[in-house]
């Protein structure tokens, strides 16, 4: 069978899953690809920083539609990919395949979550075992986390690492020298870097309440950044309720890109962007539409007559228009359109995006020779676009993909009504998972 | 594998069948903490019909709710004098297991369960089949008496079958059952009154804060507030969509506005704090840093939101003849339940990003007070020694080898025990918990099954 980068990022775009085999011929392309990479790799302006996406698939779709699609927009993304949201697979092979496919035009970090241990807690593992039946392709992606690096450095003037500093590191040298292709341990460096917190409160070095990491203050952040020469240190890690949060007097940025979290929060979510003149943008935006995720919402009952009625009689129509050309062109071609899932229920995207200076100007933030990104600037998208997501569950790839639920939102549970978002609870009539004490 | 997806029972219900419902994700969410070894419940795998493993939020959370009520209980309990039995009204107790914890203490007590017919009969179904159940309600199975209806009656455990809202009714049950005016009282809500029309539960709090007269009594609570933030907003549409609306929650919904509804309709005060305050300042320490060790926990900014959203209030009053007197008898003690933290040997306090108001500044840390054991990363083998003083970033000059020469990258600060930078962390430090798999699903309606590894 080819291997065909161009056809599975088709297939990735559209959430539809990719077979065992090609997953493990993706991480093994990638890994190849990562082995290469520096543990701080080395990133030019113009670049976009994109935060913790937690498995929202559809709101790193989003994120492209906002920021620009690879490679008109350069991407750094600065971990966590996995856990938390409903569609992590899809969501971390799309960034691989988007990195295989234009490995120069994609940075992609390491975070905590891009681990062994947290994704048989947070959610992961259950995905990949839920999706493809056993627990081989959940190994090839944890193989392949191993390879990402730890931090990138922008322009000599930026620093871009998932969680913060390390009581260890002081120069970016000793980044460089750490053997990052190992399970993130306990403790140490390596650990410290991805899930270490700045706090404004404090000073120095002090334990950190999620049990790894540090949290480190002002002084510290003050410190590093002078010793290395660099501006200003840009992170993730950490939720942020407009997206992004500037702290430790401006030396720390958290750039943060789950919008509405888990479904719960209500947050907005950002991406930075860095121009070749060092400006710096947050570009704020909110969910994709609901129409925009893979099943459409659950309609009442009233509506769904109708649009039961409206299909009987578009078939009606069809039939009647085929009929027509049967006997016009005098073949009979025995087509069968189905006929549209309009859903009819477009929610309208109530978001408050920031005040953003108007950059619908003609600053892209590709690279050279290239187009204008799209709908970037302004924040988030006001219009809901036409409904119809097709479920993905329409064409299923053979060998080995084992789909519950019939659209690869999630397992159906034995009386659990079907749900838009399998994971994590949802908006507007779907069902919730356990995610509040009852 | 962690199983937050499968909320038990059927979700096509509504109303009062999805109410009752709660009591099941509630039961075995509870379960699940006890399996990781956060608290202890020998009872409540009987009343368990799917075992599950939830999320280290929810298993920390229903830690900290069960903690936090077992303070109320145990303190309410040691307030009564010696010889005086209490009793224990559960309202809406489900499958709680609240009776096998206090029928273990040494105090004498009566406790009373409450629920709808339904609920009643399934937990008395299950408490006549199993012997360590009904063991603990009379020694002799034949001193158990089931009422028409269902409902089981010992001396220790008085079962009510009965609507809640009918007031009237559910009183007369109650004295049939052999409720007494004279004996010190806890009422006990646990995740109940909030789901009523604020009519009725108003109506209940009212006729309990009357209902003793010759003794003192205390109404604990613990639910649901602040609906209208944004997580608030998003809870109530979630649970609504799941058939168990928050009914009461916009008529309470603060932590004073609910101070302020007990003592209204009846008693003389209420202390009430929302689940990160009794987290952080009123549950034991030594207890925190223990289980915090249990599980990674990668969830702070929900952690502090979701307990943002939740209290446990305390509400006392003293005998109709200390009423007038404004005097809560033997119960004073209860009244700073909530007004005396524990010392802040634990810095556990985390900033959080987002929508909650300020939290008033944590007393300064004091570098290298650690607590027992050690704050540590988490650590499935068994503890390990972390630190005494966390490091300290030296300014330059001092850290930077003189001669030029870098410090060696995975130099561990030398305080560090228990290895370094690169210690693996693969499957064989997991913990020894059975997992849920799907194929258990299959296995419907079977009570108690064994857990497959």
């Amino acid at each position: 069978m080819p291997f065909d980068v161009d056809k599975l990022l088709e297939k990735a775009m559209a959430c539809q899953p990719l077979d065992e085999m090609a997953i493990r011929l993706l991480c093994e392309r990638v890994k190849r690809i990562l082995a290469d990479e520096s543990n701080v790799k080395t990133v030019p302006t113009p670049v976009t920083l994109v935060g913790d996406v937690h498995g929202q698939y559809f709101d790193v779709l989003e994120l492209l539609k906002i920021g620009g699609q690879v490679p008109f927009t350069n991407y750094l993304f600065l971990g966590d990919y996995v856990d938390r949201g409903s569609h992590s697979v899809e969501t971390i092979t799309l960034l691989l395949c988007l990195k295989l496919r234009h490995p120069h035009r994609i940075t992609l970090l390491r975070g905590n979550h891009e681990s062994r241990q947290i994704t048989q807690v947070y959610g992961f593992y259950n995905e990949c075992h839920r999706k493809y039946g056993n627990g081989v392709v959940w190994q090839c992606f944890t193989d392949l986390f191993d390879y990402l690096p730890i931090a990138a450095l922008i322009d000599n003037t930026y620093l871009a690492v998932h969680g913060g500093l390390s009581p260890s590191i002081h120069t970016l040298d000793q980044i460089r020298i750490l053997d990052r292709f190992t399970e993130i341990p306990h403790e140490g460096p390596l650990a410290d870097l991805m899930w270490s917190d700045p706090d404004d409160d404090k000073e120095g070095f002090s334990v950190s309440p999620r049990g790894a990491g540090y949290v480190f203050g002002k002084d510290i952040a003050a410190t590093f950044l002078e010793i290395n020469g660099i501006e200003q240190l840009i992170r993730a890690h950490q939720l942020c309720q407009e997206g992004y949060l500037v702290s430790l007097g401006g030396r720390v940025v958290t750039v943060w890109s789950a919008p509405n979290y888990c479904y719960r929060f209500n947050n907005a979510a950002s991406c930075l962007e860095i121009y070749e003149d060092r400006t710096k943008f947050f570009n704020v935006y909110g969910p994709a539409p609901e129409s925009e995720r893979a099943a459409p919402p659950p309609v009442a009952p009233q509506q769904q007559q109708q649009q039961q009625q409206q299909q009987q009689q578009q078939q009606q129509q069809q039939q009647s228009q085929q009929q027509q050309q049967q006997q016009a062109s005098g073949s009979n071609p025995s087509q069968q359109s189905s006929s549209p899932q309009g859903s009819s229920q477009t929610s309208q995207s109530s978001w408050q995006t920031s005040a953003s200076p108007s950059s619908s100007s003609s600053s892209s933030s590709g690279g050279s020779g290239s187009g204008p990104s799209q709908g970037g600037g302004g924040g988030g998208r006001q219009m809901p676009s036409p409904p119809v997501c097709q479920p993905p569950s329409a064409s299923r790839e053979g060998g080995g993909v084992r789909r519950k639920g019939g659209n690869g939102v999630g397992a159906m549970r034995r009386g659990q009504v079907q749900v838009a978002d399998g994971g994590g609870g949802g908006m507007g009539g779907t069902a919730v998972g356990v995610r509040y004490f009852t | 594998m962690i199983d937050d997806e499968a909320p038990v029972g059927n979700f096509s219900m509504s109303g009062d069948a999805a109410v009752q419902n709660t009591t099941e994700d509630a039961a075995s969410s509870k379960l699940s903490a006890v399996r990781m070894g956060y608290f202890r419940d020998d009872y409540l795998e009987h009343f368990v019909r799917r075992v599950t493993r939830r999320s280290p939020l929810i298993n920390r959370g229903y830690y900290a709710r069960v903690a936090g009520i077992r303070k109320a209980i145990d303190g309410f309990l040691s307030c009564i004098p010696q010889g005086t039995t209490a009793q224990i009204v559960n309202l809406g107790s489900g499958m709680d297991t609240t009776f096998f914890y206090v029928n273990d203490k040494p105090q004498s007590v009566v406790c009373f369960e409450c629920d709808f017919p339904e609920v009643i009969q399934r937990k008395a179904h299950t408490i006549l089949r199993k012997e360590p159940c009904w063991k603990a309600m009379a020694r002799n199975r034949e001193d158990i008496v089931q009422v028409p209806g269902g409902a089981l009656r010992s001396e220790p455990l008085r079962m009510v079958a009965a609507d809640m809202r009918q007031v009237d009714e559910f009183e007369r049950q109650l004295v049939q059952a052999g409720f007494q005016d004279d004996l010190p009282t806890l009422w006990l809500a646990e995740c109940v009154l909030v789901y009523m029309q604020p009519l009725h539960s108003d109506a209940i709090i009212r006729w309990a804060a009357n209902a003793v007269s010759k003794a003192p009594s205390a109404f604990v609570v613990y639910e649901q507030i602040l609906p209208h933030d944004a997580f608030g907003r998003t809870m109530v549409r979630n649970l609504q969509a799941r058939g168990c609306p928050l009914l009461g929650i916009h008529e309470y919904p603060t932590l004073d506005s609910q101070r302020q509804r007990y003592v209204s309709l009846g008693f003389t005060r209420c202390e009430a704090a929302d689940m990160n305050d009794v987290y952080d300042l009123h549950l034991d320490g030594a207890e925190i840093a223990r289980i915090q060790r249990l599980e990674i926990f990668d969830e702070l900014e929900e952690w502090r939101l979701i307990q943002g959203h939740y209290f446990i209030g305390v509400a006392l009053k003293g005998s109709h003849d200390e009423q007038h007197r404004g005097s809560l008898s033997y119960l004073e003690p209860l009244t700073q339940i909530w007004s005396t933290p524990r010392p802040s040997d634990t810095e556990m306090r985390f900033r959080s990003f987002g929508s909650l108001p300020p939290r008033p500044a944590p007393p300064p840390s004091i570098n290298g007070i650690v607590p027992p054991g050690g704050f540590l990363p988490p650590s499935f083998g068994g503890p390990v020694p972390i630190p005494a003083d966390p490091p300290r970033f030296v300014p330059s000059g001092g850290m930077v080898n003189g001669g030029g020469g870098h410090v060696m990258a995975n130099h561990v600060p030398p305080a560090s025990g228990g290895g370094g930078g690169g210690r693996m962390m693969g499957m064989a430090h997991l913990p020894e918990v059975p997992v849920f798999r799907e194929e258990d699903e299959a296995e419907e309606g079977s009570e108690g099954q064994g857990m497959r590894d």
